[in-house]
């Protein structure tokens, strides 16, 4: 396993040294989930988190704001702080780590869509204005017209809208590092092609540090800089997405494909064809094609 | 040919139908199918894609026109038990609808329901487990099975009640990669054995399984033949915002650069296949 961390100079926010968790603990259900995690998020930078369902990656990222401390071995640093200190200010970490769950939709509760913006805000204990500052900023970075939708009910949304909804609820606590789990999945293509733009948006424009962990090979490639491999609970690969994508027979192994533009410029490549199969999108696959058949 | 197995006549379909504004999930749909279809449903949320599936076996009744699977209307109520014995549904979220707390409890709950004698369910069990491949694990509870394991368990209890149709919303919209490959694999392997199916997609190369694809937009039925036929129309699948599965896309892009390059091609190895077979053609000898 191979830190890449390519001499960016780039500072890490969160580190995760050889972490263990067993959930059920003491009891005979004892079940580990981690055996050893082992990554860094670089400030700045989209990490992608990928792995078969159960290798950990929801337990992975839920020890990135601590929501889950460290109790086994291993050590969680985030923002240079130990999780595992019982003295550690959790407000301030979850302020600048915000995370965004599975089926984020469910976690909606107001019955207007600005009230639930508003609610992270005002617990921070900002005032009104602050507060009506923060939902317009969120609302315009997830691309929803304030206007139009504050005074909607949550639950006549659809269901891209109400995720939407979900995520500017915990951007308007402007945190740093914005953690994303599998919040791509179930969307229908334009939903899915959306959001995948707003992320990278947020991560140009307003410098955020992306933590994405998706089953979706093809909104990795897309989206991220670097990839974290997770299996059975521990990080078994690390590297930039160009690389890790054009070694299909190791992801293969742990589960995974690689997306199909790269299977077959891997193919192509074995069977003898002048092509990079580092690529990711399908334009740059067509280049490659292209450059080979026209020379 | 045989009679469709199920056929639906003019049917538009309304929520809160009757109030000043009725939203129409459905236009009118005239579809039929056959024994053995394998038909693949891709659209946007709210084309209409899971009203049309819950037409099919009587969850909804149409509010205009009529659904009939094997000549059983489904707005007949007596008849709704043996139509729902025709037509299983597995939904998005195994967790919905697995209701034991042991893996052969949960697959033996269908037939238990249906009246089937003590030793056919046993029998049923064993088959349904054996063929989404959870023997091994038909005694453990299935909250501690991985994603995956639970939609396959979900699959084994609609199996156990004997179908003739299978529908399936969206089955694999939240499983990793080999989730996906495990459900299409044992969806695939019915299909093959006889059973029809429906399934409803956001995966375009889950789409090229089918014999039959429709693409649904705005209520109605807009793109309706074989993969081959629907996913060659690339532009018109774009102006939908619809994606392309990469393959085809990749030979689309290359067959604009250079007439000579194959379009229509759906898989990885068809798009490797035609692209060596250029390149032997054009190198020098």
């Amino acid at each position: 396993m191979s830190i890449d961390v390519g001499g960016t100079g780039r500072e890490p926010l969160i580190e995760l040294r050889s972490l263990e968790h067993a959930y059920l603990r003491g009891t005979p259900l004892e079940t580990p989930a981690l055996r050893g995690i082992t990554l860094r998020v670089l400030r700045g930078e989209a990490l992608g988190i990928i792995g078969r369902s159960g290798s950990g990656k929801s337990t992975t990222v839920q020890h990135m704001n601590g929501l889950l401390r460290p109790i086994a071995r291993g050590q969680a640093l985030v923002y240079g702080q130990d999780m595992a200190d019982p003295g550690l200010d959790i407000r301030t970490i979850r302020q600048k780590v915000g995370l965004v769950f599975q089926h984020p939709e469910d976690q909606l509760f107001e019955r207007l869509v600005g009230d639930d913006v508003a609610f992270g805000p005002l617990r921070m204990g900002l005032t009104l204005d602050e507060a009506r500052d923060r939902v317009r900023w969120a609302m315009d970075a997830v691309g929803l017209d304030l206007a139009a939708f504050k005074d909607r009910f949550t639950f006549s949304l659809s269901g891209g809208e109400m995720r939407k909804v979900a995520i500017a609820g915990v951007l308007a606590l402007k945190p740093e590092v914005l953690v994303l789990d599998e919040s791509t999945s179930g969307l229908d293509p334009r939903g899915r092609r959306e959001l995948l733009a707003l992320m990278r948006r947020w991560k140009e424009r307003e410098g955020l540090t992306i933590v994405f962990v998706s089953c979706n090979m093809e909104d990795i490639a897309a989206l991220v800089d670097r990839v974290c491999v997770l299996d059975q609970g521990r990080s078994v690969l690390e590297g930039q997405v160009r690389e890790v994508f054009s070694r299909p027979a190791e992801l293969q192994q742990y589960g995974l494909n690689a997306p199909q533009i790269t299977e077959i410029l891997v193919e192509l490549k074995e069977r003898g064809l002048d092509v990079d199969p580092r690529c990711s999108n399908v334009a740059e696959a067509e280049e490659q094609v292209w450059k080979t058949l026209s020379t | 040919m045989a009679d469709p197995i199920i056929r639906l006549d003019g049917v538009s379909f309304g929520y809160n139908a009757g109030s000043p504004d009725p939203h129409l999930a459905l236009r009118d749909i005239n579809l039929q199918i056959w024994p053995g279809d394998y038909v693949v449903i891709v659209g946007h949320n709210g084309s209409g894609k899971s009203t049309l599936a819950k037409l099919l076996n009587a969850l909804l009744q149409p509010t205009v026109g009529d659904v009939w699977v094997e000549e059983m209307n489904t707005r007949n109520q007596r008849q709704i038990p043996a139509i729902r014995s025709t037509v299983g549904m597995v939904f998005q979220v195994p967790d919905n609808q697995i209701v034991a707390t042991v893996v052969e409890e949960d697959v033996a709950f269908g037939p238990e329901n249906l009246g089937v004698p003590r030793a056919e369910i046993r029998l049923r069990v064993d088959a349904a487990l054996d063929a989404v491949g959870l023997t091994e694990k038909r005694q453990r509870p299935p909250h501690l099975l991985s994603a995956g394991e639970k939609q396959r368990v979900a699959i084994a209890g609609v199996i156990a009640m004997r179908p003739r149709v299978m529908v399936l919303d969206e089955a694999t919209a939240y499983l990793d990669p080999q989730g996906r490959s495990q459900v299409l694999d044992v969806i695939r392997q019915l299909n093959r054995s006889g059973m029809t199916v429906v399934a409803i997609t956001h995966f375009m190369h889950e789409a090229v399984e089918g014999n039959r694809v429709l693409v649904m937009e705005k209520s109605r039925i807009v793109l309706e033949g074989t993969p081959r036929d629907v996913f060659g129309q690339v532009e018109r699948l774009r102006e939908l915002q619809l994606d392309v599965p990469q393959p085809t896309d990749l030979a689309y892009r290359l067959h604009q650069r250079w007439s000579g390059f194959p379009e229509g091609l759906l898989t990885v190895p068809e798009v490797v296949e035609e692209t060596v077979k250029l390149w032997q053609r054009m190198r020098p000898a």
